[in-house]
């Protein structure tokens, strides 16, 4: 062991001397590229043949003019109001994935069927793109910096097919001031907000306001309630008198028989460089198909959760994850390890789905049940409770997919188990889909376990962990028996984004499709179904 | 071997030694299987390849073992000064790279673990083992012991989640009762309770019966790292020898036995007073 140890070290050396890199940019590509399925010059969506770019222009949020107005230029040609135009251009994104997948056929055995194509991906989704809109330059006043809206974020928690917690962020506070959020099912551009628009909220300064370094900053936070399942909403938002651009998102659904996409991954708290660029690749996977709805982040957002500073440059950064036509991804969020000590920071900006301080919940979305649980407090008393009361709720729904998600590993790819451990027979007696793990700053996927063994009937796959801007790690415990490449196990050091697609009508029995995007395509897709599992669990 | 054979009988030193070489042990066995703190800043902050970041990180374990024997027979105290700043720079790190409940505590929480090669240091320093660096071995010790119960005992009223998990796993798996998180809880602020007094009756004074309490106690809470994690807990339970150990080896000094040199009658504190009265 020792023998071995030095002679890798020694070949490690040899290595990085001659290397003039060590790092991993698997998406970054030249600045001016698009992403994928992304627009080509004439706006066409679809028009991009080199797959996900690590850069973008610039996101509807951050772009300005010199004169201080802001201009908008979504890329959607079908950019209808008329959802059949709208599907339309979801096919155009999706048939130009299937040029782009032709492209990597040798990378991805896997992928396609037998002609050589995706499989069809229900468009479920009732995703209504934004016309073209360019906004006046007067429509922000320039001598009012400090309140014009920035550093967008929207969360899910428990019912996401009808509430959402929408924050902003000003450069100023002032506590006497009016701050509004406009929702409407119509595009409006933001114009007369009081009379176009259907919906209003007052929002609040979340507790996050002060000074972090020379710059004063604060976070108004409201959670809109009310709206339709599976929706697109238009919304502003207003402060002082000064309006943000017409950002845009989708409601989960709240029927069975919808099918949609989520994106996930985790640790993004070092490396801001990379931290964007994956941020850009989401966006670009969304842009690409409009199924993707959410982002499950797995914890680890920043190195140390009671740093303001850390904070405001996520949320700068996380504006890279809006696509250019305005549309916000949801997130889900997971309370990691490096979150200890920021609780208050962390509640201020994703909230407390269950107001325990304890940052565990169910998000229901369609027909998944999405656990996620918090590997930072007591694994083994109230949630291990509440996580047994959980999926014996659940259990006798038909046709219903299962997903939990925490921070700590259980099955770790480097370092021991976390006590996440406690929770893996839960996830066995209740035949759980799939889980989603962070931490190690590792991809990896677990053999299907059962009872520490391998079994491809009735085990339960693990995956992570983590590589969403973190320097990534080499799996030192990639030869453990449960990465067996057999059934499907391994462990690599590469950043990446992970896609889970739901497929469902509610009759039938509901697929998961799980697939890695990294080097510009989507890797090692594994398929689950849903479960009978009336006879499971206390009966 | 020469200079060894004219302490053979401070066994009071040779205990010492044993225990850091078990505690050493047991760090070299984590930091292969996890890493730690050096590594992770190594491999985050100085930006080295991860794998030659944690094999520095792991052979800084290693040659701490021979280095510190060495350091015994050869009687010098560079390889004990060596491996106090090591650990103390492991407990620094372990505080500035975060990512635990536990972390803003290690720099008083590990006292221990880095004070103890400081006195074999000191042992190393001084041209015969004579009683007054015995006392100030000893008092070194109980301090380091002190500053390790108080923040236990602060962790365990602040409900350090592992330790609620530790006691709910340990009374559901061998004992009747069944305790919920929130009898855990409450147990949780007796044990810091305990833990403060226990330390405030060491600072006070040097009491036989406190110390084999706290040796128990110590040894107890080391040993509940395996009694949690059979597979993976058995590093951390070495690596914590000094917890248990050390009020031992002083538990023993009080009771005069192995031959070990009889303990101090004042305490640190009382030591602390009539210093400032002069």
């Amino acid at each position: 062991m020792l023998l071995f140890r030095s002679f890798k070290l020694l070949l490690l050396s040899l290595f990085l001397a001659c290397s003039p890199s060590t790092s991993y940019h698997p998406v970054k590509s030249d600045q001016n590229n698009a992403r994928v399925g992304g627009n080509d010059e004439n706006g066409v969506v679809g028009g991009n043949d080199g797959g996900v770019s690590g850069s973008r222009s610039s996101s509807p949020a951050s772009s300005s003019t010199s004169n201080g107005s802001q201009s908008q230029t979504p890329q959607n040609t079908s950019n209808s109001e008329d959802p059949a135009d709208a599907d339309q251009a979801d096919n155009g994104a999706r048939n130009d994935q299937e040029g782009n997948k032709e492209d990597t056929d040798d990378k991805n055995n896997n992928d396609n069927n037998d002609n050589g194509n995706l499989s069809p991906v229900p468009t479920n989704i009732n995703y209504k793109a934004p016309a073209p809109y360019t906004y006046p330059a007067d429509y922000n006043d320039n001598q009012n910096r400090g309140f014009i809206p920035k550093r967008h974020l929207l969360v899910w928690h428990e019912t996401p097919s009808s509430e959402v917690l929408i924050n902003w962020g000003l450069d100023t506070f002032d506590p006497n001031v009016e701050h509004m959020v406009f929702l409407s099912e119509t595009q409006h551009n933001g114009i007369d907000p009081d009379n176009n628009y259907e919906l209003k909220f007052s929002a609040a300064e979340s507790g996050l306001a002060g000074t972090c370094g020379n710059q004063v900053h604060s976070n108004l936070q409201v959670k809109v309630t009310g709206l339709k399942p599976n929706t697109t909403y238009y919304y502003i938002t207003r402060s002082n008198g000064q309006r943000s651009q017409e950002m845009h998102f989708v409601t989960a659904p709240a029927d069975t028989n919808v099918s949609f996409k989520l994106l996930s991954g985790g640790d993004s708290r070092t490396d801001r460089d990379q931290r964007v660029v994956m941020n850009e690749t989401m966006a670009s996977m969304a842009s690409a198909d409009p199924n993707y709805i959410a982002i499950v982040h797995g914890g680890d957002f920043i190195d140390d959760g009671d740093n303001c500073g850390q904070w405001l440059g996520w949320r700068d950064d996380h504006q890279a994850s809006i696509l250019d036509n305005g549309r916000i991804i949801p997130l889900v969020a997971t309370f990691g390890n490096h979150e200890e000590g920021g609780e208050d920071q962390y509640r201020q900006l994703f909230g407390d789905p269950l107001n325990n301080g304890n940052f565990y919940f169910l998000s229901t979305i369609g027909n998944l049940s999405l656990i996620v649980l918090n590997s930072q407090i007591s694994t083994e008393g109230n949630q291990q409770t509440w996580l047994q009361t959980t999926l014996d709720s659940l259990k006798n729904k038909e046709n219903h997919l299962i997903v939990a998600g925490y921070h700590r590993p259980a099955w770790p790819a480097v370092k021991s188990p976390g006590s996440t451990t406690a929770w893996i027979n839960e996830f066995q007696d209740y035949q759980v889909n799939l889980v989603l793990e962070s931490d190690g700053h590792t991809l990896k996927q677990t053999c299907p376990i059962m009872n520490d063994v391998c079994d491809p009937v009735n085990g339960i796959i693990y995956v992570g962990e983590g590589g969403l801007g973190v320097s990534q790690r080499t799996p030192e415990r990639a030869d453990e028996w449960y990465f067996d490449s057999n059934f499907g196990g391994y462990a690599l050091s590469q950043h990446h984004v992970q896609s889970l697609s739901i497929s469902s009508d509610g009759t039938t029995p509901s697929k998961l499709t799980y697939e890695v995007f990294y080097d510009n395509t989507f890797n090692h897709k594994i398929e689950l179904m849903s479960k009978d599992r009336s006879a499971l669990g206390s009966n | 071997m020469k200079q060894v054979f004219q302490f053979e009988n401070h066994r009071f030193i040779l205990s010492l030694m044993l225990i850091l070489l078990i505690q050493l042990i047991g760090y070299t066995m984590y930091i292969d299987a996890n890493g730690s703190a050096i590594g992770k800043t190594l491999w985050l902050n100085v930006k080295l390849h991860d794998q030659v970041a944690y094999g520095i990180d792991f052979y800084l374990a290693l040659f701490s073992i021979p280095m510190i024997i060495l350091g015994f027979f050869k009687k010098s105290p560079w390889p004990f000064f060596l491996c106090f700043a090591w650990l103390g720079m492991l407990s620094t790190l372990t505080w500035f790279q975060g990512g635990s409940f536990s972390a803003p505590y290690s720099v008083f929480a590990h006292a221990n673990r880095y004070l103890l090669p400081a006195c074999l240091a000191y042992w190393a320093m001084s041209k015969n083992s004579s009683q007054e660096t015995i006392n100030g071995i000893y008092h070194i010790l109980s301090l380091s012991m002190a500053i390790v119960f108080i923040t236990h005992g602060i962790e365990a009223l602040n409900k350090n989640p592992m330790f609620i998990d530790y006691t709910l796993r340990f009374f559901r798996n061998y004992s009747p009762f069944w305790l919920e998180e929130s009898h855990a809880t409450y147990f949780l602020i007796a044990v810091g309770v305990q833990d403060i007094l226990l330390a405030l009756a060491l600072m006070l004074k040097p009491n036989k019966w406190v110390l084999a309490y706290m040796a128990f106690w110590g040894f107890w809470t080391a040993l509940l790292r395996t009694v949690y994690s059979p597979d993976y807990g058995l590093s951390s339970t070495l690596l914590r020898t000094a917890n248990g150990g050390v009020p031992l080896v002083l538990c023993l000094q009080h009771f005069g036995l192995f031959g070990f040199p009889k303990a101090p009658q004042n305490s640190f504190l009382r030591i602390l007073s009539k210093k400032s009265k002069h």
